[in-house]
């Protein structure tokens, strides 16, 4: 286990420095400038432009790159906060967006789990179907028109939460009560994957021998469900759970924009869009990190959940 | 003594038909298949039935919805553009009857809006000008009382009922390529992924590891930007990620199986690889296929719609309903006639897909065949 | 992917086009930040601070000498002083300079080439140091700085005000001792230009917060790296030190900020308004939600936010300085009809303008010509160039929209090429009007032409590349937009000039060219009445050759809330917009 763990952690790095290296190449790719001017002219835009070495031949500006990502220093960023380090443009919005996504879990995790065994346990009963619906509801209406419709109708109609989010630092009253209606919008999409999953997973748990058995051997229905069947259900659960926990750093970008959030949402899209490689590449970077890490712990805590899984183990 | 026995017993038994041959009977029923039984299972299922049904439905809409009114999908009237939906019969009982609720100045009550007013819902004053909330019937005042646009028209003046089910045959085309490319490619690198294990597994997963760290939108305007906005350049562009979350299903589920006993006692008994790959494992992994089969449909039409959101939406003027989606959320609140209608195509093919995906589930699931 | 749908917005607010001097457009709806600023009149406010609220974008950074977006230069114009100040004047119902730092307008020499500005005594920054000359040498010197290689130099030496050697420093082939920015002493600047300019264009070098406004020295250098290659000036409240009328109180990036008077400055007092609340707000429906709430006092309306409101008595037009028109590669190599002038003129006469502003944008008016209705031609009455005689007279009859005469055209050139044409039409990708303008001009197109002579096809491109695209000539027709300073349409033809380096149409005409210098350099700078016929020339010389089909002028629609009583009585100002911190407002409830 200790060895096949530092094996993946080695690999972990090679697979992250590939990662930055193949996108370090198609982001330079684009067409465009991070320059907007197009008055500008020609020869003060190159020189500008030169100061980055952004007219070097690629490989000459990944050496560059290189050298400051050895030292993890991404840079100052050059368009979308000009000047500003890029690990600070991070450190000052990731917290925004992680204080919603930390109670958008709390919310829907229990409540999407609940959903999930119930359908399951009431499977093709009315119970079932009208879970099913609203999962699938949550799924195929876009987040941006449940957005929408919270702040026209709930916000804006019967004046129940403010409009957009207050400004507060501090998690006063004020400021929760602003960020209700982001969480919930936040949370319909969770609650969907996650008790679609646990409700497809149980349901095929339940139907399995070991279920017979163990109810068999005396067991109330109650007793092999908590303790056989979600079990097992769980492995492929962790799938999606895991990577739920570590995404809480992420930001959604519609949602933060419907109710003026200044999170994490947008950094990376701006990023790319106003061709601000520091940055684009400094999110990429600790994004990716974060992602290989969760695939990681997933792939381990298979064997934790389930010791008969053995992890590498061949055929 | 021992023959003795056998003897008394000999005379004690009689047999009774030793003059008749002994056959098995013969099948009164015809033999059940795997996949008959799996209808069978699959016919009592009422809902995914309805929505088999549904989905024929929508399919025959997409394929002749377009037909059946005499408007163009590009076809246009800025005379008559935004026009509330309207549709016969159903007009009577006050929805979807072409009226729409507006502020106006009062003076127009009686001067532009002549006639098609139907009702003063409100007056209020702003700056010394007298304004009303009205409910206007919008075909009267643009005077076309003759037309009906069942589903309103769009910012162009253009019948979103063509657009709509045009719309959905294209975005149904695009999602359906992109979907069996992703099943094809997903479940064969997730069955050889999970199945081998060890190196190959290790190198394949960093493989998707790195496909999938880098920024997929960077890539997809690339794509695009490259191959140009048609149907198959935006399906591949769907199929460039879209198999990830597939292959990776289908390894957990190789990991969960490969090392029970009855592979074990397979392998024992000499079975190779691929017999245990296809034969053993993968059927298990069915339901899962076919659910996530079932739901890639709405899933591609939804990526889609987001490539239509930046910009990469099919070619102008056709519509798919990502397209109308982008166009309908920008006036979502003001005209939401737009919205709706591909909002609730796109939400009843997902539903219908996801209970259709679900009885295929049960009806193929092998631990479940021979039961009702 | 959800989370990616709102894109489109972010790509517009990326793409933001610059405030003063102008640049290639991006998408109509990028003009929609508006936040109109200005001053004036005293109004001993009694009964607690005057507040305006407003929601706005994000702004990147606050240094002066690298903004890009009109965010950005709106935030200036409230924190930033600068020599002058152009401000509202209620008895001459329009624009006037006044001394905002410097004492008065600068006095110059004979040959108008050396200006000298006279700064006022007791000067202070936020923080109670003195501010003099030397600030100002300070701040061009580092604007300048050929290591620092800041966006916004050209505006020294790239712009209607070319300062002596400002380029050579930039490019770093000469001493600071060269360039002709002085401070002689502590009241005084001197500056020395390439060419004489008419007042007026070098008073708007020298007027409002941006980038000649002067930077603190000691919190510029503390921002320092050590290799001198970049500053972190301007990126928080702490290294934003003002020198306007009014002062940061808070700004929580991307999210709100807050000014409240600068009792320093020296033109405070002209302004009504003692508090400014600006929230970040880049959902447009949002907005309109807050203003509706009572919670912010102004809003921008545009598509069907627009609709709501197309018979409130409060909305009021700003004008813009761009002319949106479909560019056509009229030196096409792959198609020879494009470089035939007759079909060029059939899509000219064949473009129903009316329709597009009026059905497509709503908010837009037809434009059948180069220069906007914003451009001010003669500085000195405020008068705009369609308003004078000369530039009406060009006009065509209808907005340009005359079939018959389309067909005629067209039947020409369709006759000289002799086969089926296929004409490709690129749009931006992020903008869905432009997407509607491109569906509408294909079928009128068709229509008018018999789609078994016309094939019109279109492609959505991202803006950046429509622009390089053009640049190239890789395209057949295209639209983009160019805007400029208000009040010198001359120099905002330079685009079309041979010698522009970022051209996107393929207009190559000498005599053109010549009228250019000339009017902007050369013999009619000051001959007001020759160089309002020179400007008709070019005009007309670009019509004639139709390198594009000007389509629309955008305006942006913007409502104002019951508390709020403009100044200006609705009515636009060049220069100014609507004059609303001079403004009386009710108190908040």
């Amino acid at each position: 286990m200790f060895r096949y763990t530092a094996q993946r952690l080695t690999l972990l790095v090679i697979t992250l420095f590939m990662i930055i290296s193949v996108s370090f190449f198609v982001l330079h790719s684009m067409p465009g400038s991070f320059i907007t001017d197009p008055k500008m002219p020609k020869d003060v835009k190159k020189a500008i432009e030169d100061k980055y070495h952004l007219n070097e031949p690629m490989i000459v500006q990944y050496g560059y790159f290189l050298k400051d990502f050895s030292k993890f220093d991404f840079g100052l960023s050059i368009a979308i906060q000009p000047k500003v380090p890029v690990n600070q443009i991070l450190a000052t919005k990731v917290p925004v967006s992680m204080q919603l996504n930390i109670f958008s879990l709390l919310l829907s995790l229990p409540i999407a789990i609940v959903f999930g065994i119930w359908a399951a346990l009431k499977k093709n009963k009315l119970p079932d179907h009208i879970i099913s619906i609203m999962i699938i509801a949550f799924i195929a209406i876009p987040s941006f028109v449940f957005a929408s419709l919270l702040q026209y109708f709930i916000a804006f109609k019967l004046g129940w939460f403010p409009i957009v989010v207050s400004t507060e630092k501090v998690l006063t009253w004020n400021k929760f009560k602003s960020i209700i209606l982001p969480i919930l919008a936040l949370s319909f999409g969770s609650i969907a994957g996650v008790a679609r999953y646990t409700r497809a997973e149980l349901c095929e748990a339940l139907n399995s021998e070991y279920m017979l058995l163990a109810k068999a051997k005396g067991l109330t229905q109650v007793q092999a469900t908590t303790r056989h069947a979600m079990r097992n259900s769980f492995i492929p659960l962790a799938n999606i759970i895991i990577p739920m926990f570590t995404g809480i750093l992420g930001g959604s970008l519609v949602i933060e924009k419907i109710f003026s959030i200044p999170g994490m949402g947008s950094v990376m899209l701006d990023g790319i869009n106003a061709k601000d490689y520091p940055v684009a590449m400094g999110v990429l970077f600790w994004y990716s990190l974060l992602g290989l890490l969760t695939i990681l712990i997933v792939d381990l805590s298979y064997g934790i959940i389930d010791p008969r899984i053995r992890i590498g183990g061949r055929k | 003594m021992k023959n003795n026995t056998k003897k008394n017993i000999e005379n004690k038994f009689e047999f009774i038909q030793l003059d008749e041959i002994l056959k098995d009977e013969k099948f009164e029923g015809e033999a059940i298949g795997f996949f008959k039984d799996a209808m069978i299972r699959f016919r009592k299922n009422k809902a995914s039935v309805t929505s088999f049904v549904i989905i024929s439905f929508l399919v025959f809409m997409a394929i002749f919805g377009p037909m059946m009114n005499e408007y163009g999908f590009k076809e246009q009237n800025l005379k008559l553009t935004l026009m509330p939906a309207r549709i016969p019969i159903i007009e009577k009982m006050g929805v979807f009857d072409g009226t729409k609720v507006m502020n106006i100045s009062k003076d127009n009550i009686e001067g532009k809006y002549k006639g098609a007013v139907l009702q003063v819902i409100k007056e209020y004053k702003v700056k010394d000008r007298e304004m009303a909330t009205v409910k206007v019937d919008m075909y009267k005042y643009k005077e076309v009382k003759d037309k009906y646009f069942w589903f309103g028209t769009d910012s162009l003046g253009r019948d979103q009922w063509t657009r709509l089910w045009r719309g959905t045959r294209i975005s149904l085309i695009i999602s359906v390529i992109a979907m069996s490319v992703n099943i094809v490619i997903g479940v064969v690198y997730g069955a050889i992924s999970g199945y081998y294990g060890g190196l190959v597994d290790l190198g394949m997963q960093r493989f998707i590891e790195v496909l999938n760290g880098i920024p997929f939108l960077v890539v997809i305007i690339l794509f695009v930007l490259y191959y140009g906005p048609g149907i198959i350049p935006i399906a591949l562009a769907l199929c460039l990620t879209g198999w990830i979350g597939m292959s990776r299903m289908i390894r957990a589920q190789f990991y969960k199986y490969k090392g029970m006993e009855y592979v074990l006692a397979s392998r024992t008994l000499g079975a190779t690889d691929r017999t245990l790959i296809f034969r053993h494992i993968l059927p298990n992994a069915f339901g899962i296929i076919i659910t996530m089969s079932a739901l890639a449909i709405p899933g591609a039409i939804f990526q889609e719609s987001f490539l239509a959101y930046i910009g990469l939406g099919i070619q102008a003027p056709e519509p798919s309903i990502g397209v109308l989606l982008a166009e309908g959320q920008l006036v979502l609140l003001e005209y939401p006639h737009l919205t709706i209608f591909p909002a609730l195509v796109i939400s009843i093919l997902m539903i219908s897909f996801n209970l259709l995906g679900n009885g295929l589930r049960d009806a193929f699931d092998p631990t479940l065949r021979g039961q009702e | 992917m959800k989370r990616y749908l709102a894109l489109l917005l972010a790509i517009i607010l990326i793409a933001s086009v610059l405030a003063g001097c102008g640049g290639k457009e991006v998408a109509p709806e990028t003009e929609i930040e508006v936040e109109e600023v200005d001053e004036t009149k005293e109004e001993p406010a009694e009964k607690g601070p005057t507040v305006y609220r407003i929601a706005g974008s994000k702004t990147a950074t606050l240094n002066p000498h690298i903004y890009e977006t009109t965010a950005e230069s709106d935030t200036m114009l409230f924190i930033f002083g600068n020599l002058l100040k152009l401000i509202y004047d209620e008895d001459i119902d329009s624009y006037k300079f006044i001394g905002d730092h410097a004492e008065g307008v600068p006095t110059k020499n004979e040959e108008g080439t050396v200006w000298t500005f006279k700064l006022k005594e007791g000067l202070k920054w936020e923080d109670g140091d003195p501010l003099n000359a030397n600030d100002y040498e300070y701040s061009y010197k580092m604007l300048l700085d050929p290591k620092l290689k800041n966006m916004r130099g050209p505006q020294v030496f790239d712009a209607d005000v070319v300062v002596v050697n400002a380029k050579k420093y930039w490019d770093g082939e000469c001493a600071w001792e060269d360039v002709g920015i002085k401070a002689l002493d502590d009241y005084t600047l001197e500056i020395t230009i390439g060419f004489p300019v008419p007042e007026m264009d070098f008073y708007l070098g020298f007027t409002n917060g941006g980038a000649s406004s002067p930077v603190q020295e000691k919190i510029y250098e503390a921002g320092m790296n050590e290799d001198r290659t970049e500053t972190n000036y301007g990126t928080s409240m702490e290294t934003t030190p003002s020198s306007g009328p009014y002062k940061f109180e808070e700004w929580i990036r991307d999210q709100n900020k807050i000014y409240v008077r600068n009792e320093y400055s020296p033109i405070a007092e002209i302004y009504t308004v003692d508090r400014i609340e600006s929230r970040v707000v880049e959902d447009a429906n949002t907005r309109v939600q807050l203003f509706e709430n009572n919670d912010i006092d102004s809003v921008v309306l545009s598509g069907a936010n627009y609709d709501k409101y197309s018979e409130d008595p409060r909305l009021v037009f700003s004008k813009t300085t761009g002319v949106w028109s479909m560019f056509v590669n009229m030196t096409s190599e792959t198609k020879p009809f494009l470089r035939d002038v007759n079909f060029r003129k059939a899509l000219f006469y064949g473009m129903d303008r009316k329709a597009i502003a009026e059905d497509i944008y709503k908010t837009a008016v037809p434009a059948p010509y180069v220069v906007s209705t914003a451009k001010i031609a003669a500085p000195s009455k405020g008068l705009a160039y369609r308003d004078t005689d000369i530039g009406k007279n060009i006009l065509p009859e209808n907005n340009g929209y005359d079939l018959e005469l389309a067909k005629e055209y067209f039947d020409k050139a369709y006759e000289s090429y002799g086969k089926k044409m296929e004409l490709e039409i690129q749009y931006f990708d992020n903008s869905e009007n432009m997407k509607r303008t491109a569906e509408f001009l294909e079928q009128e197109y068709e229509n008018a032409f018999g789609s078994d002579r016309l094939d019109v096809v279109l492609r959505g491109v991202p803006w950046q590349n429509a622009y390089d695209n053009m640049e190239n000539g890789n395209y057949d027709c295209g639209f983009g937009s160019w805007s400029g300073g208000e009040f010198n349409p001359w120099s905002s033809m330079e685009v079309y000039t041979q010698g522009f380096t970022s051209k996107i149409d393929q207009f190559g005409n000498d005599e053109f060219d010549k009228l250019f210098e000339r009017t902007v350099r050369g013999d009619l700078i000051f001959k007001e009445g020759e160089r309002l016929q020179a400007l008709a020339e070019m005009e007309e010389m670009l019509l004639d050759a139709v390198p594009f089909v000007p389509m629309y002028e955008p305006q942006i629609t913007s409502i104002f809330a019951d508390r709020v009583h403009l100044i200006t009585k609705g009515k636009y100002v060049p220069g100014i917009g609507f004059a609303t911190l001079q403004s009386e407002y009710d108190p908040l409830d």
